[in-house]
């Protein structure tokens, strides 16, 4: 079965500090060669700390910034390839849902004009038409009818990430891109938008791609999981795997230091500190990139980029010491394997 | 557990903020009380628009024009704030009180070197000389744990990243030895393993020198690691105060029972919601300010003002159902 998304060995580089002439003098590697695959009604979550690549990634794939390599494919469909009217109508169908819903609404509308503007796009010119859909994608977000004759400033944060979900899914897309949907949102309010989405999923089968600082959050709302840092993704693989069996160092540094709301339990953590921060995407440290706040980190981690190593079926980790993976806490951990040359 | 019997260092009673709107004032912190002993670290915990941030506005007068104190008192060591003039309240913000907000960016002024600015809040509060000011900085940077100092010390605030930055306004707010330190989100614009180096260094600071912490966040896990008691607040009103244990373990109040059951937990389970949205505060319910939102909800709900009730000397919870529902859970 062919995947609903799949993308292959992106890599981009941003020129920064420029020359003189106009040439760059350094660059900032944003995305180095990664590789993921989103299934058909299922989630993928990307987790990773400012300046890891991850939103860059999400802006590659909708053809948004163009790539330096790698590929895209939706379907059956090259994304890269695609031009003018060909790409609009392919971001028509992985539409993308930001971070502020302050920001990503236009005030001047109200929301039945918000959330039918892609049908408009496309040609659809009847308003009753138009009502109706509008009111049908309302419904769908769990918003009442009466929300279409309403401008954004008159609606909370909450309300505003609905309407934004309810554009996202006018023209019937197989995924959405949501972009830290939900980081601006409070506890509460978050959690409704959270089932909203598993609901939608379950009702139309609509694939995300969830990208998030959040590792709880991508934990409650992933089937799979990729952890990128600094521009590369270090482990990937099924949620409950790869937090049963994190095989990264990063991966294990992530989930000890997201605290858990519970006193006893937070206080009791065994929390090894990760050392530093990430480093600046414009030196990205040679060989892996993590070495330089490793626990584990050798000779060989300063000097050669790590293989990705097969965990488990369907668990990668990019890791020269995953044999030192104090493992989960149950089952031992399999002799590594190397991947055959990609 | 610490034992609560140390004098409260600051002790805010009954502090009432409004903000003057075209429909006359609206009450926007209703009755707050709070108090916090040398050591300890009080949590005040809420979401947008609950109050919080005021409450820590209105203890440091810095309310700006549009916001008032209509009422209470901030004690720090029994001198009440509210009646301090400009200059000698000047002398309190940086002085008595040290503060850490959010984003460390806005804090630091990027035209200066990181060690002339720590000086300089050396320098405000106490006659020294530059040299010597210069020598305090170097000092308290080393005490925040950024490395190499004196080097460090010359460089400007964009030669810093988000974590170092944040450290670096904490040796500001620690300059002149403040015996009440304010934390207004101080980890939420930062990286999770680098706001966890944050509170470790915060907690560190608190139990060095004893100082107390106010720390206000939205984060429960935040929460949940470094506080000692916590007060959660709600439309403007302190809702429920409790020590942190019996807080996470045996919440009293629904609104906080609902917010607890909000954060994700094991993959697979749904997350509990709270219907409704906080009320506007010139629309607040005639009683209680969670009712209309409340899977409790009774008939005496709406009767009137709901006062904060004793749970046990240490806990109590603004609601009317309090023993009723305390039978419910049990």
């Amino acid at each position: 079965m062919t995947a609903l998304l799949e993308v292959s060995n992106l890599a981009k580089a941003f020129p920064a500090r420029r020359t003189g002439f106009g040439r760059a003098r350094a660059w900032v590697h944003a995305v180095r060669d990664v590789s993921f695959a989103v299934e058909h009604g299922r989630t993928l979550g990307v987790v990773g700390e400012s300046g890891s690549g991850k939103s860059t990634a999400a802006r590659l794939l909708l053809g948004l910034v163009r790539p330096d390599a790698g590929t895209v494919r939706l379907g059956e469909v090259d994304v890269l390839a695609a031009r003018g009217a060909d790409l609009h109508a392919l971001r028509r169908r992985m539409p993308m849902v930001f971070q502020d819903p302050y920001s990503s609404l236009d005030p001047t509308w109200v929301v039945r004009d918000i959330v039918t503007e892609p049908l408009r796009l496309v040609g659809e010119r009847s308003r009753p038409v138009l009502g109706a859909r509008a009111e049908e994608l309302l419904e769908l977000v769990g918003l009442a009818p009466a929300f279409a004759r309403r401008y954004p400033h008159e609606l909370s944060g909450g309300q505003r990430q609905r309407i934004a979900l309810a554009r996202a899914l006018a023209c019937e897309p197989d995924l959405v891109v949501l972009d830290e949907a939900v980081a601006a949102l409070d506890v509460s309010t978050r959690a409704g938008i959270i089932n909203l989405l598993q609901d939608l999923q379950d009702r139309l089968g609509v694939g995300y791609l969830f990208i998030s600082h959040d590792l709880a959050l991508v934990r409650v709302v992933s089937h799979d999981l990729a952890v990128m840092y600094l521009g590369r993704i270090v482990e990937s693989g099924p949620t409950e795997q790869v937090y049963a069996r994190p095989a990264h160092p990063y991966t294990r540094a992530l989930i000890a230091a997201a605290p858990v709301p519970d006193p006893v339990v937070q206080r009791a953590r065994d929390r090894p500190p990760v050392r530093g921060e990430v480093p600046s995407a414009l030196a990205v440290p040679s060989g892996c990139a993590f070495h330089t706040r490793c626990p584990l980190a050798t000779d060989v981690c300063r000097t050669t980029e790590p293989p990705e190593v097969a965990i488990a079926p369907g668990h990668t980790a990019a890791c020269h010491h995953t044999e030192s993976v104090p493992g989960p806490r149950s089952e031992p951990v399999p002799e590594p394997v190397l991947k055959g040359t990609s | 557990m610490k034992a609560p019997v140390l004098e409260p260092v600051l002790d805010v009673r009954d502090l009432v903020v409004e903000v003057g709107t075209a429909h006359g004032p609206l009450v926007v912190v209703d009755g707050v009380s709070l108090a916090v002993a040398p050591g300890e670290t009080l949590g005040l915990v809420g979401e947008s628009g609950s109050g919080k941030t005021l409450t820590a506005l209105a203890v440091m007068r810095l309310l700006g024009s549009s916001a008032r104190i209509a009422g209470g008192q901030v004690l720090l060591e029994g001198t009440d704030l509210t009646t301090l003039g400009v200059k000698q309240m000047r002398e309190v913000r940086g002085g008595r009180i040290g503060m850490v907000f959010q984003e460390p960016m806005t804090a630091l002024d990027p035209a200066y070197t990181v060690g002339e600015q720590v000086a300089e809040t050396v320098r405000r509060h106490r006659r020294v000389p530059r040299k010597q000011a210069w020598k305090r900085a170097v000092e308290l940077l080393d005490r925040v744990g950024i490395p190499s100092p004196e080097r460090r010390a010359r460089d400007y605030p964009h030669h810093f990243s988000g974590g170092m930055r944040q450290r670096v306004v904490i040796a500001m707010a620690l300059s002149c030895d403040p015996v009440v330190l304010l934390a207004d989100e101080p980890t939420t614009a930062l990286d999770v393993t680098v706001q966890e180096q944050i509170l470790t260094l915060l907690a560190g600071l608190r139990d060095e020198s004893g100082l107390a912490l106010l720390f206000i966040s939205h984060d429960l896990g935040v929460i949940a690691d470094i506080c000692d008691r916590v007060a959660v607040m709600y439309a403007g009103q302190v809702v429920e105060t409790a020590p942190v244990h019996d807080l996470f373990a045996a919440p009293r109040h629904p609104y906080t029972d609902a917010l607890l059951h909000c954060v994700p937990g094991a993959a697979g389970t749904r997350l509990a919601t709270i219907p409704g949205t906080v009320p506007a505060f010139d629309a607040l319910p005639p009683g209680c300010r969670f009712a209309p939102r409340c899977a409790h909800v009774a008939p005496g709900c709406d009767d009137g003002p709901v006062a904060l009730e004793i749970v046990d000397p240490a806990h109590r919870a603004r609601c009317v159902r309090l023993d009723e529902l305390a039978e419910v859970a049990s």
